[in-house]
């Protein structure tokens, strides 16, 4: 099924608990393999190829459960990293040190609202709901 | 899973040999249908006896195949009495054509329930298919019909069963009897759990040289597996149920769900929660101020003057509480007596 992007802004998602919208500006480019525009924190050189951060997590080069590898980010330098399916952006070390800052990885009040389109499915057809 | 808890609790009430004013009861038979998850990890002799019926329908059925099993079902079973939990026309609608040609007593478990899905499923007549409404602790919409009875809130374990505080950290894997337990539970959609997995570890970074951060899951997984950087894993415990170890819990963070929140409460036990949105009910109104959160600084800081030294602590003594699936079965046994 084709896939429709919003032009113009990052059309990642990614968050640390919950996914967020990114939808910054400007969008550095798309993605080689889906095409989604991204922002550069959302987008990856992997072996010179430019992908977003879904892609590049299922990217054939993404590393065995438990490894890490290092991907470079035009934004970051050091780039962010991926343990097994989940990724870790520089951010998640202000959580290490025990930081206060606001993270733009957290859950914040709009999470909430962004789960309610799923959990909204309609009355009686959603059996998940017992 | 807070559904099958709950009937859970009732059920075992349900089978022993007598009320909480000791009075005595017959022997009752259970059958409990489910659809949830969950049901296949929970072992029912443990909880009921052995000579209980307990049909798990496959979680992952459509809505036409599961409201057929349940209609099969309805006809392949004989009962005195019926108890619904939540849903007055069921998960599918499949209870508005049974009900009301069922002549035996009907009895509906009746917790919050969505105001849209009262307006759009005509929920005010469904709930006058039911000879009562058993309101389990918490406010609810029909909460005030002339058939509905409130009682205490339904709990999983009585007081009494509750493991000692250091008999709970073995349980939870603490080998301290000193250090601050924090217990994340992992419960709700699978994507909660994840996200609630998650969040184990972000506090077993922040507080792992301070309290022992532990996962409670009923399903527990190799958070090492999943990637989590292994020397700041919190540890996970595949527990069921969680209440029976909340006493060697400094602070529990979780879901609003029916049962977090009430196992908290009872016991005495802060409660650091996520409101959660679900179609049926409404955590952010189950939730108090003091409980309720919506972001990971407001978790940690929480958490923090939980497992701050100055905060009480565990306490020896165990919790008193009323265990309202006992006034629950009272209300049962005047509606449908057992057989002397």
């Amino acid at each position: 099924m084709a896939k429709y992007w919003e032009m113009g802004i990052c059309n990642e998602k990614s968050g640390f608990l919950f996914n967020h919208a990114c939808k910054r500006l400007p969008v550095g480019g798309n993605c080689n393999s889906c095409e989604k525009p991204v922002c550069d924190d959302h987008s990856y050189d992997i072996d010179g190829v430019v992908l977003c951060t879904r892609c590049a997590m299922e990217s054939p080069s993404q590393p065995g459960q438990g490894q890490t590898r290092y991907f470079s980010s035009a934004r970051w330098g050091h780039g962010a990293y991926f343990y097994g399916s989940h990724y870790y952006g520089p951010d998640y070390y202000g959580g290490y040190h025990g930081s206060s800052h606001n993270d733009r990885h957290d859950f914040t009040e709009a999470d909430a609202a962004s789960l309610i389109n799923e959990a909204d499915e309609g009355f009686e057809s959603d059996m998940s709901e017992s | 899973m807070g559904h099958l808890t709950r009937a859970t609790a009732l059920a075992r009430a349900a089978v022993r040999g007598s009320t909480a004013n000791g009075r005595r009861r017959p022997k009752t038979h259970i059958s409990l249908l489910t659809n949830s998850p969950f049901a296949r990890q929970i072992s029912f002799e443990t909880e009921l006896g052995p000579e209980h019926r307990i049909v798990s329908l496959a979680p992952d059925l459509g809505r036409d195949e599961t409201v057929a099993r349940v209609k099969e079902v309805f006809k392949a079973t004989p009962f005195d009495l019926l108890v619904v939990d939540t849903f007055p026309r069921g998960l599918g609608g499949e209870l508005a054509d049974l009900l009301p040609a069922l002549a035996c007593p009907k009895v509906l478990v009746h917790r919050d329930l969505n105001p849209r899905y009262i307006r759009e499923c005509d929920v005010s007549k469904s709930v006058n298919w039911f000879d009562r409404l058993l309101v389990p602790g918490e406010s609810s919409p029909f909460g005030s019909a002339s058939h509905a009875v409130r009682t205490a809130p339904w709990l999983i374990r009585d007081a009494h069963e509750l493991l000692s505080p250091f008999e709970a950290r073995r349980v939870l894997d603490v080998e301290s009897d000193t250090l601050p337990v924090v217990a994340v539970i992992g419960s709700g959609r699978a994507q909660e759990v994840e996200q609630m997995d998650r969040l184990a570890g972000r506090l077993a970074s922040e507080f792992g040289s301070r309290a022992a951060v532990r996962f409670v899951a009923l399903r527990a997984r190799n958070v090492v597996e999943r990637g989590r950087p292994p020397e700041n894993a919190g540890r996970i415990s595949n527990l069921w149920p969680f209440l029976q170890a909340i006493r060697g819990v400094s602070v529990s963070v979780g879901n609003g769900g029916y049962n977090t929140v009430h196992e908290a409460r009872v016991t005495q036990t802060p409660l650091v929660a996520l409101a959660r949105p679900r179609l049926y009910d409404r955590q952010e109104r189950r939730l108090t101020e003091k409980e309720v959160v919506s972001g990971f600084q407001a978790v940690r800081n929480r958490v923090a003057a939980a497992i701050a030294p100055t905060s009480s602590g565990l306490t020896e003594s165990p919790p008193q509480y009323e265990n309202g699936v006992y006034a629950a079965i009272d209300i049962l046994d005047r509606l449908s007596p057992p057989p002397m």
